[in-house]
């Protein structure tokens, strides 16, 4: 018997980890050479270039996410994001000016936007997933309009009508389709996802929103008794209230984003390999809030540094953990068939979320 | 071997997330790689034919024939293997790798950025506004009267048919005077909450609130101050504005990415305002030159201005220092009025 035919296998073969943790290799010093050559480049290329600032972007933070020794790959074609940029900036355009002179054809527009959502939706994701790898594997999106329709208009409909209480149905069905679509190879993600956890998630977020924004608008009414309630102050109260809304909002929009992604990695599946992610509500709103306040007090300039804090705490609160052998998933064999316009939904640029 | 460049990185073949250790090696001619899986299998290469990827990553990609993929770490071995190789990187690596380049990249952005805010989203709001149809800007006017009405803000007038006479017998010479007869429809409305003032909507509509009538001592000062908003009519001035707050505001969204909409929203509003102490500078020059062509004088303008002020500070609205317009030079809306007044002093001599 000639035993080096055995060994290839044997030599791959290592024992099975307990966890595969995620980590970035990257830095906030090193993404802001990258961003102000891509934002100068942008600019005085009157836009064009963004579409090549795009890919370069995504690839910085895909190349330097690493699972196993090896990193994410962009594969995406700047030509086909420039296409369905210049498409979708030329549909937006004309429609805000139409919608400016008529409020009818304002309706119009937005009634042809949600019409169209579910669509580009479907194809970001396709145009997304496609063009991502790891180990020269790419990922695959499978996930339909009419699914997309049902989690992105109806869905919300039906919550408008029931006063919100639908909500977590919602929210549900969108991460559902994001997910339970997208194939590694010949393998599929599954996730299973139940209803209880995002009503609590909802009312706790509910609460904080509505108990910032009433602390804002007492503060408010205060000042304007103070102020022997005359009309600025009361107008005045008003808009700390309003004020109160968005403070609220700010702080409940990413406290919402993390739970709901440590709830989806915690029940998702590849095969059979499983997914956690362990990041803590608090930390990863202090690092939003903050990321925010250094960003206005730098005029912008803390932007690259912030981007990189926010992913690499996402990063690295996520692990893999392998039921087996992660060296056996096969590339799909079928050839893929190209969607036609597929990339004109990439300037939606979805947020997978994680 | 001795002396030769090598990598040593791990295969990928397009087919399965199996690695396979491979080293590469540079010869005199090509580049060897070789299977260190035990197979000992070899595959030579031009160096040409190997394309590496933009170095972004711990890991640098290289892409073989057939779709498969090799990732080699980065580090002192790789960059002897690439110079080896004779391997050149692209501009855009040897930018963003250099300090000095990108401080200038820096500089760049800080010069295009002033002169862009300064003069060029002012020339595209002005280019945009111009190029819309007088249809459709009297539109949008229409809209507005008619939303401005219904939530309160303008009250019926309560100025006498004969008041209302006199004041367009003083307002139609300066109408007439004017080189573009653009359409203007003169509206009186009584408004408590706004009090004296006068203003402009882009498509021609000019409204005069009876408290401004109250202030002035001639129906020529009220005619004054309708020919200094017939200059925000003639130059588009209210639809630019829109334009110009557009704009920024989707400059500022992209620069900070999303942020939240309200401080979008007050960079926007801060950004905007010294655009429209230009406008008010226009309108003010447009005013002047329509009272000198009726055979006024401009000092009409500035005597309505100096009243206007005078009374926002005996009302507590305005300070005598802010009037001055020292400290509210940077968020003001309209530009002091010491200033402008001397400006319409000039225009009368001259």
């Amino acid at each position: 018997m000639d035993t080096n035919q055995t060994l290839p296998v044997m030599g791959a073969n290592t024992a099975v980890q307990d966890e595969l943790p995620l980590s970035f290799t990257g830095s906030g010093g090193e993404y802001f050479k990258i961003w102000i050559v891509n934002v100068v480049l942008s600019i005085v290329t009157l836009g064009i270039y963004s579409a090549w600032a795009k890919v370069r972007r995504e690839r910085y933070f895909l190349n330097n996410t690493v699972l196993d020794l090896s990193p994410f790959e962009y594969h995406a074609d700047p030509v086909n994001i420039l296409k369905g940029r210049l498409l979708v900036a030329a549909v937006l355009v004309v429609a805000n000016i139409a919608a400016e002179f008529n409020p009818i054809l304002n309706l119009l527009v937005t009634l042809l936007f949600l019409a169209l959502l579910p669509w580009m939706i479907s194809k970001a994701m396709r145009f997304r997933a496609h063009n991502t790898s790891w180990r020269g594997l790419r990922f695959r999106f499978t996930g339909g309009v009419g699914d997309a329709a049902k989690a992105w208009v109806l869905w919300p409909i039906a919550a408008a009508f029931t006063l919100g209480i639908l909500t977590p149905y919602a929210l549900k069905a969108q991460r559902r389709y994001l997910v339970n679509s997208l194939h590694f190879g010949t393998e599929d993600f599954e996730v299973e996802l139940p209803i209880g956890p995002i009503y609590k998630m909802l009312m706790g977020a509910g609460l904080v929103l509505i108990l910032v924004a009433s602390a804002f608008a007492g503060f408010g009414v205060i000042g304007a008794l103070g102020a022997g309630g005359n009309r600025d102050a009361i107008i005045g109260s008003i808009f700390i209230g309003v004020l109160g809304i968005y403070v609220g909002a700010a702080i409940v929009a990413p406290y919402i984003s993390v739970r709901m992604t440590n709830l989806v990695f915690n029940r998702m599946n590849l095969a059979n390999h499983g997914f956690v992610s362990r990041m803590k509500a608090r930390k990863y709103v202090f690092i939003v809030l903050t990321n925010w306040l250094l960003t206005a007090l730098t005029l912008g300039l803390y932007r690259p540094f912030a981007v990189v804090r926010l992913h690499r705490y996402r990063v690295e609160n996520i692990a893999m953990l392998p039921a087996g052998s992660i060296d056996e998933f096969v590339a799909q064999q079928e050839e893929e068939a190209r969607v036609l316009g597929e990339e004109a939904a990439d300037l939606l640029d979805i947020d997978l979320g994680f | 071997m001795a002396g030769q460049a090598s990598v040593e990185g791990r295969l990928f073949d397009g087919q399965s997330s199996r690695p396979t250790p491979v080293r590469l090696t540079v010869t005199g001619t090509g580049v060897d790689v070789v299977w260190l899986d035990g197979s000992d299998a070899r595959e030579r290469y031009v160096v040409n034919a190997l394309s590496w990827h933009e170095p972004l990553g711990a890991t640098r990609r290289l892409d073989l024939p057939d779709g498969r993929v090799c990732e080699v770490p980065k580090g002192a071995a790789l960059s002897q293997f690439l110079a080896a190789c004779g391997h050149r990187e692209r501009a855009i690596t040897v930018w963003q790798g250099s300090g000095l380049r990108v401080l200038i990249a820096l500089m760049v952005l800080a010069v295009v950025g002033f002169a862009g805010y300064r003069w060029g989203v002012p020339l595209a709001a002005k280019w945009i506004a111009q190029a819309l149809p007088d249809s459709a800007v009297e539109m949008i006017d229409k809209q507005f009267m008619v939303s401005l009405d219904k939530i309160d803000f303008l009250k019926p007038t309560q100025l006498s048919d004969e008041q209302q006479a006199d004041l367009r017998a003083a307002i139609a010479p300066l109408m007439a005077a004017r080189e573009r007869q653009i359409p203007v429809t003169l509206h009186f409305r009584s408004a408590p909450q706004v009090g004296a003032n006068a203003f402009a909507l882009p498509g021609g509509t000019v409204v005069v609130t009876d408290e401004l009538v109250k202030l002035a001592q001639t129906p020529e000062h009220v005619a004054a101050v309708v020919a200094h908003e017939l200059g925000h009519v003639r130059h588009r001035h209210g639809l630019r504005n829109v334009v110009q707050a557009s704009i920024l505001a989707a400059v500022v969204t992209v620069w900070t990415g999303d942020a939240s909409a309200l401080a979008t929203a007050g960079a926007s509003v801060l950004l905007n305002s010294a655009y429209s102490r230009d406008f008010e500078r226009e309108a003010d020059d447009y005013g002047a030159d329509l009272l000198k062509k009726t055979h006024q004088s401009p000092m009409l303008l500035a005597e309505m201005l100096d009243a206007l002020t005078r009374q926002a500070i005996e009302e507590g609205d305005l300070t005598e220092d802010e009037a001055d317009g020292h400290w509210s030079d940077y968020v003001a809306s309209h530009p002091p009025t010491p200033e402008r007044i001397e400006r319409l002093r000039r225009a009368s001599e001259q």
